[in-house]
């Protein structure tokens, strides 16, 4: 005689065993990093692909991010038709676009959102136009047909005042949040970081030229100058427990470099990171655009490494690499800038026409140009 | 609501297809039958049990049945593409395309989900991808488009059908007046029919209300000197007009009516096809182009009085040309940099009466006819770059299709050393231009660096610069190339080796990205150190840049300390300073600069060849004087000539095999003199020279006249006493060759043997079939329907009455000035009509309210099968696994609830927190060292007396606990009797304690 006995199912326990262990695995899917093993970014979110309408793009070189004033998180892209696209990341769409007054030697590669410096309550973006040896500023929201900037400034030279290739703009501001300099780096010949006040007369606004930091030199080895520089594609700034440090990308000797901000020592080297500065990492290959954090370190594009690292900025050590090169999910080509907002990382993966955005820690946001 | 549909071989319940749905039937087999042998299997059983335990063995079989009918899951696409087809050829009149644009714009607005996609493909002589299919693209874009004057609609269709995106439903909509010049449309509609794909076609309607066009302009094709021809012009008008008729010989205007000032011959047309006789004489020999235009001047009434102007739209297909070649006796065409080079060749030519006429390169005939009315050209010294490519090819077609003979003659600046290698006419020549394997050479080495070009097309450009570039090298010259991957970094995408058969530099040149790189500094690194290492004498680098990346002079002078030099193609450089870092980088190493914007851009690969050209000087011989030697071969060009003198120079060639001929060799048997028969013409190379510079001794050479005369001969086109009466007429997109023939009495010559030959403006010839049908009279035709110039040239041998042979040629050219594009009026609704109808589209009207681009209606929606077999086998299995469970396991719930909790503390055991951890260390501590430890290892093997035997079931092991987990705390005992009992015993114990509950229950 068989011994059977007919289960009592316990709905309830069981159902609760399951939740525990749905809920272990959700938790466990929580504190997943945002890259596996091999570097590769893990469940980003791509916006954008390759063409010309609004929300597509051409080579993107340029991005910064903002929340709007309807609380929207959007990303400023430039791309290599000329086109400012304002999109909004939630959902990849255009909200906004203007096209650049002029363009027949070249497009922008640099782009930064911060206060205008014609209104401090009002937020602007600053453009390095590039090949238009120039600097423009745009109010925001941008308005698709509104083409002209708000404030223009530059013209093609090397002398007090003039640009050959400026790649990106610094918006320093004073303790009542009032824009009082902008700093702007520059290559094609005159390598260089020049300083510019902001001088108030009623309503008008003008530039003043205050000096420059750096001189341009082919080799890395400080014979033409200890701020040497090849090619400055990115600049930002760093607040060290209190000092302000300029974080300067000299993208063509591979390296980052921290100088003095403000007081006696101004643009004064503090140190450099060279390529090879963390051996336990992949060598830095033409860093081309840097975020400063609040939390001490850096977020840096390597448009030669195809991938962004974090670094350590008091010790030069990576933190972190997110991305590996490649056309493929999670992978990243040429990558010109990155940003952080509200616990994600946003990468501009320009070589792939496309944003990448993954998780980040929330605690951490980007530091601003403040004093 | 559940959807099921059955189709052949595949069956749909819900979102589960089945593949092989017969499969299912095993279930109506095998279900009874279960459940049959279940009512015996299960008798034992309870009645709730037995139920359960049919219902999962029922369960268990559907699984695994439908595992076996190959199961699928089906995720539906939702959203449809529509890729628009614009056609933006020249045959649609300009102001339509807005109309087009807002069509699209507006319908759009209709059906449009949100997640649709829109594609625009532009259709002219090619298909150009404008957007791909994508929920970003609002409306119609142009950029660029390519030629317009041609329309392939067939290209666009298939370009369409290739880009269509795999998740969604795709249809297209063709948006043209459907005149196509090249492919068939019908055709290619079969293949979207096949692909399911339904074409809506917006038909452009248009009709050109008031137009002109010349059809054709007719002369005979040749005549003599001193006659005079009749030539027609036929013209198709929509309305009657006046205007007038201008008439150009060879670009000069002739006065067709003496009366009026002005040139040109007033005319009146009327609806319809018009023709008008135009009277010439002929007063020059050689051929002659007629240039016809037409002017319109107003719109005639009915009364004869003329009107308002009239809007002739298409002023593109109001000119017409043909030529007419007036025959000479051999006319022989001398190519000299320099008039000197030529004298001594002229006067030989002279002294055996042929008639030659000298030109420079730049003054080289750009049309085949022109060219082909030549018997024979010589060029002296000439290098490739000095002729278009186009030219090169022309010259190729000369000989192989028009009969000509060329001659070759070198100098430093010829043959190899000149850069015809890899161009078109090198495939005529009868040695081949690379250097013989076994020669030892002095090698050049050639690194290319690449970077962004960026222009529209500019990857195109930039691959055919770098195939130019490798053309015109030797297969024993070294080349390589740098580039800047955007992933990879810097990096040789073919590293410095021999050119060899090119297939494998061609590869690496089509792979090329032309990656925007930020800096020269590694690129120029590695090529310094890949030509360094090169075994070359001659080492050059171009680079090929906007000009933007930074670049270090420390490297510059590397390059100029090794030897090497740089020549720079600045392309569209973005400012001044661009233009600087290039001319520095040319000007410091030794090298060139070159600037190139949008338009010069067919210079490029020009340019390269030059460059190229650079590091070739190896492939000349200079040295001590000697005589070429005589090969054995008996031929006409060398009878009479035992020996010829000195040379101290030459370019080295190697021998082709096949039917050329060496006639003298040099050093290592090099190729001096060669000949051979090229298609239906003849070549003869000499690469050494005519002067001073290299054959000082031939200049005063006793045999110079007859060694050239006999050779220049040899090569000219065949004359003949016969008489040839050619007239071609145009059919379609055919033309008719008639040829009456006469032989030297004038009888008519029949049974003649033509062998005759087209060449065509795309450069590939075609053979004339030219057939007997009348005494005399022989016909063939040929394919002309592409706008350019053709020349039909026919060789003709013939058996006379008398037992003797005629000989001779004859030759016709045909113009098409217009491209067929021009020739269409209205468009071709039927064919649209019919498209639509065989793809299940529609034929829309103009109003974009109406036009639901969108429509979901007669499409199939693409769907992903994910099968699922495994997935349904291995539940199937696990629930089979279940049901032998139930009838052998029995299972107790509380047991299963004091396992749990069991397990949880055990788990919370091992979770413990360190301060937790730390504690219990502790306290085992003091039980191993304080006072009381007699005492609690005592204790350790006593009940709790809180606790008290269990009357409840249990399992069959485990035990239960009452309270949580207390470290050190002595576990609970079954009974105090039991203290001492071993494992084996209180399994015995349990077991009896569960029979004796089961048997309670039961």
């Amino acid at each position: 005689m068989m011994i059977i006995r007919l289960l009592h199912f316990d709905w309830g326990v069981w159902l609760g065993s399951a939740a525990v262990v749905l809920a272990g695995l959700g938790a466990g899917c929580g504190e997943q990093s945002s890259t596996d093993a091999s570097g590769r970014l893990v469940d980003a979110v791509v916006l954008g692909e390759t063409g010309t309408h609004p929300g597509q793009f051409m080579y993107p070189r340029a991005m910064d991010v903002y929340v709007d004033d309807q609380d929207r998180t959007i990303a400023v892209i430039i791309d290599k038709t000329a086109r400012m696209q304002a999109i909004d990341l939630a959902d990849g769409s255009m909200v906004g676009s203007v096209l650049m007054p002029r363009f027949s030697n070249g497009m922008p590669t640099g782009v930064t959102v911060a206060v205008s410096l014609l209104d401090s309550d009002q937020m602007a973006v600053y453009v390095p136009d590039t090949h238009e040896h120039r600097v423009l500023v745009y109010s925001l929201p941008l308005v698709e047909g509104v083409d002209d900037p708000v404030f223009s400034y530059g013209v093609f030279g090397k002398e007090n005042g003039e640009f050959v290739y400026p790649t990106d703009v610094l918006v320093m501001t004073d303790d009542a949040g009032v824009v009082d300099e902008l700093l702007i780096s520059e290559y094609g010949g005159n390598d260089r970081i020049t300083r510019h006040a902001v001088v108030r007369d009623g309503d008008d606004v003008s530039l003043q030229w205050m000096g420059q930091i750096g001189i341009p030199s082919e080799t890395v080895d400080g014979s033409d100058g200890v701020v040497a520089l090849s090619r400055p594609q990115s600049i930002g700034v760093w607040n060290n427990a209190g000092v302000q440090e300029l974080i300067v990308l000299d993208s063509s000797h591979h390296r980052v470099g921290r100088l003095t901000l403000g007081g006696e020592m101004d643009g004064e080297l503090i140190e450099w990171y060279s390529n090879d500065h963390d051996a336990d990492f992949a060598a830095m290959k033409f860093p081309y655009g840097v975020t400063v954090l609040d939390d001490g370190s850096a977020l840096i594009s390597e448009f030669g490494g195809n991938v962004v690292r974090r670094m350590d900025l008091a010790s030069g050590m990576t933190i972190e690499m997110f991305g590996v090169g490649g056309r493929g999910d999670g992978e990243l080509a040429t990558p010109w800038a990155s940003s952080v907002i509200d616990g994600k990382l946003v990468i501009l993966d320009s070589g792939n026409n496309r944003l990448q955005i993954v998780g980040f820690d929330e605690a951490v946001q980007m530091a601003g140009g403040s004093r | 609501m559940m959807q099921t549909s059955i189709q052949l071989g595949a069956m749909q319940v819900g979102p589960i297809e089945f593949g092989q749905p017969m499969m299912l039937v095993l279930l109506a087999l095998t279900v009874p039958l279960t459940i049959f042998i279940a009512r015996k299997s299960l008798a034992g059983l309870g009645k709730s049990s037995k139920v359960a335990a049919l219902v999962i063995r029922i369960v268990a079989l559907l699984l695994v049945v439908s595992a076996l009918a190959r199961p699928s899951y089906r995720d539906e696409a939702t959203d449809v593409a529509v890729t628009v087809i614009n056609d933006v050829s020249r045959s649609i009149p300009s102001s339509v395309q807005p109309r087009v644009d807002s069509f699209v714009d507006l319908a759009q607005e209709g059906s449009r989900e949100p997640d649709d996609r829109l594609g625009v493909i532009t259709a002219a002589r090619h298909p150009i991808v404008q957007s791909s299919p994508s929920k970003f693209v609002r409306g119609i874009e142009r950029q660029f488009i390519g030629d317009t004057e041609a329309t392939n609609l067939a290209a666009a269709l298939n370009q369409a059908i290739a880009n269509r995106p795999g998740d969604a439903a795709f249809r297209i909509l063709l948006v043209t007046d459907a005149n196509e010049t090249e492919g068939s449309l019908y055709q290619a509609a079969q293949q979207a029919k096949a692909a399911g794909i339904p074409i809506d076609v917006l038909p452009v309607e248009f009709e050109y209300a008031e137009e002109i066009m010349m059809e054709s302009v007719q002369a005979p094709a040749n005549t003599r000197v001193g006659e005079t021809i009749g030539i027609r012009v036929v013209i198709t008008s929509t309305v009657p007009a006046v205007g007038r008729l201008m008439l150009s010989r060879g670009g000069t205007p002739i006065d067709l009516d003496p009366a009026p000032d002005e040139l040109g011959y007033y005319t009146e047309l009327k609806i319809g096809r018009n023709v008008i006789r135009v009277p010439v004489a002929v007063n020059q020999p050689g051929p002659q182009l007629y240039d016809a235009v037409f002017e319109p001047i107003a719109s005639l009434d009915d009364d004869g009085t003329t009107g308002t102007t009239i809007g002739d739209s298409l002023r593109e297909n109001n000119n017409g040309s043909v030529i007419t070649f007036v025959g000479s006796e051999g006319l022989v065409l001398v190519v000299a940099n320099e008039p000197r080079e030529a004298v001594r060749i002229e006067d030989a030519l002279h002294a055996a009466e042929l008639q030659t006429k000298r030109i420079t390169p730049a003054e080289f005939p750009g049309t085949l006819p022109e060219l082909a009315s030549y018997e024979a050209v010589v060029l002296l010294n000439q290098s490739a770059y000095s002729f278009a490519e186009t030219q090169q090819e022309m010259m190729r077609q000369y000989v192989h299709d028009t009969g000509g003979g060329i001659v070759m003659i070198g100098g430093p600046e010829s043959f190899g050393a000149g850069g015809w290698i890899g161009s078109p006419l090198a495939d005529a020549l009868p040695i081949r231009l690379d250097p013989p394997q076994k020669r030892q050479m002095p090698r050049g080495a050639l690194a290319i660096i690449v970077h962004s070009v960026e222009i529209p097309k500019g990857v195109f450009y930039g691959k055919q610069i770098c195939n130019a570039a490798v053309d015109a090298l030797s297969r024993l010259d070294l080349v390589g190339i740098v580039e800047y991957q955007g992933i990879g970094g810097t990096d040789w995408v073919y590293p410095i080796s021999p050119v060899g058969d090119r297939t494998a530099v061609r590869r690496s040149i089509n792979n090329l990205q032309f990656g925007d790189m930020p800096s020269f500094d590694p690129s120029l690194q590695l090529a310094l150190a890949g030509l360094q290492n090169a075994a070359a004498g001659q080492k050059h680098c171009i680079v090929i840049s906007d000009g933007d990346p930074s670049m270090s002079r420390g490297l510059l002078r590397q390059f100029k300390q090794a030897g090497i030099t740089i020549s720079t193609v600045g392309v569209n450089p973005h400012s001044a300073g661009d233009t600087n870092t290039l001319r520095t980088m040319a000007r410091m190493t030794g090298g060139t600069y070159y600037f190139v914007n949008n338009n010069a851009l067919a210079t490029l690969p020009q340019i390269f060849i030059k460059e190229a050209q650079t590091i070739r000087r190896a492939l000349i011989w200079e040295g001590e004087a000697f005589s070429p030697a005589r090969t054995g071969v008996p031929t006409e060009t060398m009878r009479g000539i035992s020996g010829v003198p000195a040379i101290s120079g030459y370019v080295v060639a190697a021998e082709r095999e096949g039917l050329s001929l060496v006639t003298l060799r040099g050093k290592e048997e090099d190729p001096i003199a060669a000949q051979w028969q090229h298609g239906l013409g003849k070549v003869m190379t000499f690469t050494s020279d005519v002067s001073s510079r290299w054959a000082p001794d031939w200049v005063g050479w006793s045999g110079f006249n007859q060694y050239w005369e006999q050779h220049i001969r040899w090569t000219m086109r065949p004359g003949g006493d016969s008489t040839l009466r050619v007239t071609t007429e145009n059919a379609g997109g055919r033309t008719r060759v008639i040829v009456e023939a006469f032989d030297p009495t004038g009888e008519r010559m029949d049974f003649a043997n033509f062998k005759a030959r087209a060449s065509t403006p795309d450069g590939v010839g075609e053979i004339v079939e030219l057939r007997q049908v009348g005494p005399g009279r022989y016909e063939g035709d040929f394919d002309s329907s592409k706008p350019g110039s053709y020349v039909v040239n026919m060789q003709y041998r013939a058996p006379g009455t008398e037992g003797e042979v005629f000989e001779g040629s004859a030759q016709a050219a045909v113009i098409r000035p217009f491209a067929d594009e021009y020739k269409s009026l209205k468009t071709n609704l039927p064919l649209l009509r019919q498209v639509a109808s065989i793809t299940g589209g529609r034929v829309l009207s103009a109003d974009p309210a109406v036009s639901d681009l969108w429509t979901r209606e007669g499409l199939t929606m693409p769907v992903a099968l994910t099968p699922i077999w495994m997935l349904m086998a291995i539940v199937g299995i696990g629930i089979f696994l279940l049901d032998v469970a139930v009838r052998r396991v029995r299972i107790d719930p509380r047991a299963i609830v004091a396992f749990v909790q069991r397990g949880a503390h055990k788990e919370t055991d091992r979770s413990m927190d360190a301060t937790a951890a730390m504690r219990a260390a502790k306290v085992r501590a003091d039980s191993r060292t304080g006072d009381d430890r007699k005492t609690r290892s005592a204790r350790k093997f006593e009940a709790d007396e809180s606790i008290a035997v269990s009357s409840e079931p249990v399992a069959l092991s485990g035990q239960e606990e009452t309270s949580g987990p207390s470290i050190g705390k002595p576990k609970r005992a079954e009974s105090v009797e039991d203290e001492t009992m071993d494992a084996l015993s209180a399994l015995r114990a349990a077991k009896k304690r569960a029979r004796d509950e089961y048997n309670d229950h039961e």
